[in-house]
């Protein structure tokens, strides 16, 4: 196994490694341009962020308002 | 390359950074370039798939997650794209193994007589390695060559560390198989004699 780790590395061809470069970089440049386009605003990202919170809490609330119903109910009797 | 830059890396990529491009690609555009040449064994295909597996990281650099490890991503998708590329073109293993010949080298040799004993035990190790089957390569490239963890390993082959444990176990015992092969075709080699052998 330590013979294999002392191979030789190879490598594209230098024009080919520069093209690919820059096209990646190109992409990259474009991602980023229509990320910062398509981003919504600041208020439907804080939305986004909150509704699963809020519908655990609205969740618990509601499960909490049933157990003291039953509470209740199992005391009145 | 340590943890951390790694990750400062990927969250550069994350944000479309194109320095933190470069410096992935400085990093690991010759290992993945190696590992796909010597599965495909075709400088042209090899070429082809590393360009792609580049392009599927900066198409995907705005999803990754911020711990994703880039080597064991790249190889991921470069061993996907090669089986893919394989599938599709029904390759035949055997086909190109007189073209590992041709390898190129520049790793630093301390004496004319080491270099040459040195690059007879590679072109062996790399027609020994070409002659095995894809599967059982693939394990001695990333672990022997490319030097990822095992569990890095199995993570890149879709298979638990257990599996690939007992692949690399296998795959060594075929890659000593194979180079016995090529030393009863061609004699034996001493690593620091010249060998008077000619191809």
């Amino acid at each position: 196994m330590s013979r294999l780790s002392r191979l030789p590395d190879a490598s594209p061809r230098a024009a080919r490694a520069e093209r690919l470069r820059r096209r990646c970089h190109a992409e990259l440049r474009r991602r980023a341009a229509t990320d910062r386009t398509r981003r919504p605003p600041v208020v439907v990202r804080a939305a986004v962020a909150a509704w699963r919170p809020a519908v655990a809490l609205l969740g618990a609330a509601y499960f909490a308002g049933v157990v003291l119903l039953a509470l209740e109910t199992y005391r009145g009797h | 390359m340590d943890r951390e830059t790694e990750l400062a890396l990927v969250g550069g990529l994350r944000e479309g950074d194109t320095d933190a491009f470069d410096e992935a690609y400085g990093w690991l555009s010759t290992p993945v370039f190696t590992f796909l040449l010597r599965l495909s064994r075709r400088h042209d295909v090899a070429e082809d798939l590393a360009e792609e597996t580049w392009l599927r990281l900066v198409t995907h650099a705005g999803r990754l997650r911020p711990d994703t490890r880039l080597a064991p991503w790249l190889y991921t998708v470069a061993r996907h794209l090669y089986l893919s590329y394989r599938r599709s073109r029904f390759l035949e293993d055997s086909a190109a193994v007189g073209l590992m010949t041709l390898w190129p080298y520049n790793t630093a040799r301390s004496s004319p007589f080491e270099e040459t004993a040195a690059s007879e035990l590679e072109r062996r190790l790399e027609r020994a390695l070409a002659t095995l089957p894809v599967a059982t390569r693939e394990v001695l490239l990333l672990v022997g060559v490319a030097g990822l963890d095992p569990s890095d390993a199995a993570d890149v082959c879709g298979v638990t560390p257990e599996t690939l444990r007992q692949r690399l176990h296998r795959a060594r015992e075929a890659l000593a198989k194979a180079l016995d092969r090529e030393a009863a075709l061609h004699g034996p080699v001493r690593e620091g004699t010249l060998s008077c052998q000619t191809r």
